[in-house]
């Protein structure tokens, strides 16, 4: 793989991680709100959504590790 | 690569081997993998949540719990008290001779302590001025969206208690 290949594909994943963060910074603070203001139902789906949104960008450093990185 | 017209390598190139390109690509997979670090404590920060919430359910709650004195009170009076844990404060409120209401004093915004009014037929919160009204905790005005925590209240002899607690839905 070129060099500039390598590069646009690893400026790609770094937008989507840090758009993937951002969303999760979001529902930490809306699911604090909630929770914080009594309403306990919305933090078990708050924290599914999180953990698939880590699965996803696990997926992605372990593509960055086995396709770009090798 | 850096050559010379000869089509030779540049000289400064043996001091300075330094790949350019591949330094970039380096320390942009190393922000990536922080990113990644982050996200992984936003997950712990979402199980923190969901293990205080399954802590506070699991600890042994008071079914009656004794407030104060009926005659401690006057009517228009309030008083604080914390129910069910030690860490959730609650007022009571006497409106009538017979008619007592109590509440969660964390407002149902941002849990800022609340203030009874009784003579404006309202519980005032001051930091965001959400309004409920006295009698059924319901938000009236502002920004909370939902009623406050009802305290299910008894009277026995000259007594006043505590016997449970109602969340109001939206």
């Amino acid at each position: 793989m070129k060099n500039a290949q390598r590069m646009a594909i690893a400026n790609a994943i770094q937008s989507v991680v840090l758009l993937i963060v951002v969303l999760q910074l979001w529902l930490l603070t809306a699911t604090m709100e909630r929770y914080l203001a009594g309403d306990a139902d919305i933090i078990v789906p708050a924290a599914a959504a999180s953990i698939g949104c880590f699965g996803l960008i696990f997926g992605l450093l372990y593509f960055y590790r086995r396709k770009l990185d090798h | 690569m850096n050559l010379n017209l000869a089509g030779e390598k540049a000289p400064w190139r043996e001091q300075f081997p330094v790949d350019l390109a591949d330094d970039e690509y380096r320390s942009r997979r190393d922000f990536t993998r922080l990113l990644g670090l982050t996200s992984l404590a936003f997950v712990a920060g979402q199980l923190w949540i969901i293990a205080r919430n399954f802590w506070h359910k699991a600890k042994d709650l008071p079914s009656r719990f004794a407030i104060s004195r009926v005659s401690d009170v006057p009517v228009g009076g309030t008083k604080l008290f914390h129910y069910p844990g030690p860490n959730d404060p609650c007022v009571l409120v006497r409106l009538t001779k017979e008619n007592w209401v109590a509440f969660g004093q964390k407002c149902t915004h941002l849990s800022c302590p609340v203030i009874p009014q009784p003579e404006q037929g309202r519980i005032f919160c001051p930091c965001h001025e959400g309004v409920f009204n006295i009698e059924t905790g319901a938000p009236v005005s502002g920004p909370p969206r939902r009623p406050l925590i009802r305290v299910n209240l008894a009277v026995a002899g000259d007594q006043i208690y505590a016997t449970g607690v109602e969340r109001g839905e939206v």
